[in-house]
């Protein structure tokens, strides 16, 4: 009988140890964690946007502007101030109706509580120059009012699409 | 202007199409209905779809009441048959959204009561004028009764159209004021 002293047997890794390991690993990789990686990680940070911008303001500018253009114009006489006159008027209309939305909405908004503009702005010396620029600004408008139409509320919606219709018609008779 | 009971209450009408962003050299056709360049949407919700509805019979009403103004303007009668055509066209565009958004479009009435009798030219150019102003309100309530921007810029073209030809009349009636400042939103003229 031989004796002897059994050897012992060679350390094993269980198998489980094993797919744990590699399993982990996987998921590490797949998680975009590399655990050998010596780059720096790179944190996003998800700055709050901006509040959107309030294309009123802007409206009510553009729509000062034109009508101190009339204004002046109506102020010539003539028949030039015969056809501008209803145009001034609706235009004015246009005006107080924008401050008094954009006072209900923002009464703090210094557009909505300025003080009317007053005063005159350069216009051609010609009565034909002078009806084009005022046209020009009637189709300028009517752009401006329709773009904003689509992003605003329902109850301004409507506001400025009549305004934008109303300009289409200011186009109609200057022509 | 109304339809004869049992038809609803007919008010708006609409045509002549306008390009906002034209240079400010040209002044929007009174008669011209711009095309929709973009597929109607799929769905609508109650809103909107009620208030396609009205200005479906809006047009509707329009269409009809056009033979009449051209019968007793006959001077004017090319300008009336352009403007009920761009009627025609805006009533299909409007049946067409209803359809695709799987609503039914309500039928035209047989005839319409008018709200005054036409006569003579001034009271076709008159009741013309009705028709307009009731277009432009009732696109105008399209404009109101969604937050879809495409559905916004279709009524507004439809409610510009409508202003667009209340203007056109007025001037062909020599009236005092040619404009209105809040288009769809006066009852008439």
């Amino acid at each position: 009988m031989m004796g002897g002293v059994s050897q012992p047997s060679p350390t094993r890794i269980p198998r489980r140890a094993v797919l744990i390991g590699v399993g982990s690993a996987a998921a590490l990789v797949t998680a975009g964690c590399n655990p050998f990686s010596t780059t720096k990680t790179t944190r996003t940070i998800t700055a709050t946007a901006p509040p959107p911008v309030d294309p009123m303001t802007n409206l009510i500018a553009t729509t000062q502007l034109h009508l101190l253009r009339i204004q002046t114009a109506v102020a010539r006489g003539g028949t030039l101030a015969k056809t501008l006159t209803p145009l001034r008027d609706d235009r004015q209309d246009h005006l107080d109706a924008l401050r008094k939305e954009l006072a209900r909405t923002s009464p703090e908004a210094p557009a909505a509580t300025a003080a009317p503009a007053t005063g005159t702005v350069p216009l051609p010396a010609e009565p034909a120059s002078v009806l084009a620029v005022i046209r020009d600004d009637a189709a300028n408008a009517q752009v401006q009012f329709t773009d904003a139409t689509s992003t605003v509320s329902r109850y301004r919606a409507q506001l400025l699409a009549s305004i934008a219709a109303c300009l289409a018609t200011h186009r109609t008779v200057l022509a | 202007m109304t339809a004869p009971s049992p038809t609803p209450a007919v008010g708006p009408s609409a045509g002549g199409s306008t390009d906002p962003g034209a240079s400010g050299s040209s002044a929007p056709s009174a008669v011209s209905t711009v095309a929709p360049t973009t597929a109607p949407p799929t769905s609508l919700d109650k809103t909107a779809a009620a208030a396609i509805q009205v200005a479906l019979a809006s047009e509707n009403s329009a269409v009809w009441a056009y033979s009449l103004v051209a019968a007793f303007d006959p001077d004017n009668a090319d300008t009336a048959s352009a403007m009920r055509d761009a009627h025609m066209v805006r009533r299909d565009d409007a049946a067409e959204r209803l359809t695709v958004a799987k609503v039914k479009p309500n039928p035209a009435a047989p005839a319409y009561k008018l709200p005054k009798p036409v006569t003579d030219v001034k009271s076709a150019r008159a009741l013309a004028m009705t028709i307009e102003s009731d277009n432009a309100a009732a696109w105008l309530g399209v404009v109101g009764s969604t937050d879809d921007s495409t559905l916004r810029s279709y009524a507004l073209a439809g409610l510009t159209d409508a202003a667009v030809r209340l203007t056109t009349w007025k001037k062909l009636a020599k009236a005092s004021t040619l404009t209105v400042p809040f288009p769809g939103q006066q009852s008439s003229d």
